[in-house]
């Protein structure tokens, strides 16, 4: 028989910093990380099925440069680093797509499952971003969103962070090797997260907190 | 699933159409046997129907992919069970369980739910006591036996944790319908539809706004709202099919306006084959081996079909003249 109706979506959104500061080696270690990203979709049935993937990017400004978008259809963008570190414009567009984007169960479609979103940066905000993250911690809670954040080099303030997120990992050296296996980690968050959600986990059941993988060496996570 | 490999194989499927197969993609979905053999459970269970003089009553589950693909047993289970009302007439229940995807025993869990509960409704007394009563005991005694086993076998209560459903139906004297009781502990679906595959719910599923918040027969939640997971419904028309479903099938419903019809006229289509149960998971019949993206849990469907009723397609003239 052919049903109608779409199915729940497990969404993935990458929020990433291309500032000034990760011009070079950084940035191109990024879109290095992230044809690895898409690559490791490709090829996972469970994330192919479940996993829709969006990118915001943030510098002097904040845009959701790609969709939400099925695993599948997701390609690599070449991202290029200019401007200032406005993490709160970037808060306020995640919000916004968090709101936009993720659908709740209703009489039409079965619910989307949480949200996982992985934000990456690695400098101190040069706009206001209180008030926003104030705005953007109601409205993930409102769409039970993960936030897992990241911070990249000697440069990323921990308690900016920590004020964000429960789960904030460190990465101390901005090497390309670690980016990449930063992105590795990513890759297999999404792909684990992917498993869980067709296996019906009962995240739900402890409170809602994303089982990830160990983070790679070098890369530590803030307690 | 099939024993021929190939066919459960499944090619990635474009959500945005609704499940329709996307030929650019190539499957990945695997088939293998658990290596950890720990309370095996068949991959498909579909037995011969049930012929009531005024019911037929069959149901089936399958394995979903994602446990295939991961080499784990089927978390689902059903049971399907005569209880009698008085020396001569007789009522029957069905329950269905879903294993919590994290807990790695709860298929045990999901069986002896299943299993605990038709038990105590089997032996129940419907002419002396009330059957909400006995429905209540029957609830109560599948939580009491999973925390019994969880102490049996040293593990924690929440890794047995599974949802229950569980539909009594009783001839009544009063009402000409007959009478349903149910309870409802997790997602998953309890529903009765008229002829033309309009589907109401019988119980409310206790699952959360997001995917993977369903609440299970082992929590908080269910213990704290106990009283009001049980209903009584009593029908003055019989109902043309009264359906159990694990959120495998659920899910893939909604909306029910529009696949209520769709899933109704295949049981109807099949009421009548020797062994129905074998057409709903056979991959040539697509009842319950369909595609559709995005859905890998397993499947289990187990209905009533009402002897004296048929399937009609929404918006033909006998539907008009009803509307």
């Amino acid at each position: 028989m052919e049903l109608e109706g779409t199915s729940r979506r497990l969404p993935i959104y990458l929020m990433l910093d291309v500032s000034g500061s990760m011009s070079g080696a950084p940035i191109e270690a990024v879109n290095n990380g992230l044809k690895d990203f898409e690559a490791a979709l490709k090829t996972d049935p469970h994330a192919l099925e479940s996993a829709f993937v969006s990118i915001i990017t943030f510098e002097s400004e904040a845009q959701q440069l790609m969709p939400l978008m099925e695993a599948g259809q997701f390609k690599a963008p070449v991202l290029e680093a200019q401007g200032g570190t406005s993490l709160g414009k970037a808060l306020d567009v995640m919000g916004q797509c968090l709101e936009r984007d993720i659908r709740p169960k209703s009489a039409d479609h079965p619910g989307d499952w949480k949200p996982l979103i992985f934000l990456m940066t690695d400098g101190e905000p040069t706009d206001s971003w209180e008030g926003p993250a104030e705005n953007f911690k109601n409205r993930a809670a409102t769409r039970s969103a993960n936030l897992i954040s990241i911070g990249c080099g000697p440069n990323a303030n921990t308690s900016t962070l920590r004020s964000l997120s429960a789960t904030v990992l460190m990465m101390q050296d901005m090497t390309p090797e670690k980016i990449k296996s930063l992105f590795e980690w990513i890759s297999q968050s999404a792909k684990v997260a992917s498993k869980s959600a067709s296996q019906q986990a009962a995240m739900g059941e402890s409170g809602g907190a994303a089982q990830l993988p160990p983070p790679p060496a070098g890369i530590s996570i803030e307690l | 699933m099939s024993d021929d490999k190939t066919s459960s194989r499944v090619a990635a499927v474009d959500q945005e159409k609704g499940g329709q197969a996307n030929p650019e993609h190539v499957s990945l979905w695997e088939e293998r046997e658990p290596e950890d053999a720990t309370y095996p459970y068949p991959h498909i269970v579909s037995p011969p129907p049930t012929r009531l003089d005024d019911w037929d009553l069959f149901g089936a589950s399958l394995r979903g992919k994602s446990h295939a693909h991961a080499g784990t047993y089927r978390e689902d289970a059903f049971s399907l069970t005569l209880v009698k009302r008085g020396w001569k007439s007789h009522g029957w229940v069905i329950a269905v369980a879903d294993g919590a995807g994290s807990c790695k025993l709860s298929r045990r869990g999901a069986n002896l739910a299943v299993e605990t509960a038709t038990d105590s409704l089997r032996k129940a007394n419907f002419s002396k006591s009330s059957p909400l009563d006995r429905l209540e005991e029957a609830a109560s005694s599948a939580l009491t036996a999973l925390k019994n086993e969880s102490k049996l076998i040293g593990c924690d209560t929440r890794d047995l944790s599974c949802t229950l459903l569980i539909l009594l139906w009783l001839p009544s004297s009063v009402f000409v319908g007959g009478e349903v009781f149910t309870f409802q502990a997790g997602d998953g679906l309890i529903a009765e539809t008229d002829q033309y595959g309009a589907m109401d719910l019988l119980a409310q599923p206790t699952s959360g706004t997001f995917a993977g918040e369903a609440h299970f027969l082992t929590s908080e939640y269910v213990r704290d709202t106990w009283n009001s997971r049980f209903y009584w419904w009593c029908f003055q028309e019989t109902p043309a099919s009264l359906l159990v479903m694990s959120d495998g099938i659920a899910d893939d419903l909604i909306p029910y306006a529009k696949n209520g019809p769709t899933v109704v006229r295949e049981l109807f289509r099949v009421r009548d084959y020797e062994e129905p149960a074998q057409a709903l998971v056979d991959p040539k019949e697509k009842i319950l081996t369909y595609e559709k993206s995005g859905s890998f849990d397993d499947r289990t469907l187990v209905c009533a079909l009402r002897k004296d009723k048929q399937f009609s397609e929404p918006g033909s003239p006998s539907s008009l003249e009803k509307g």
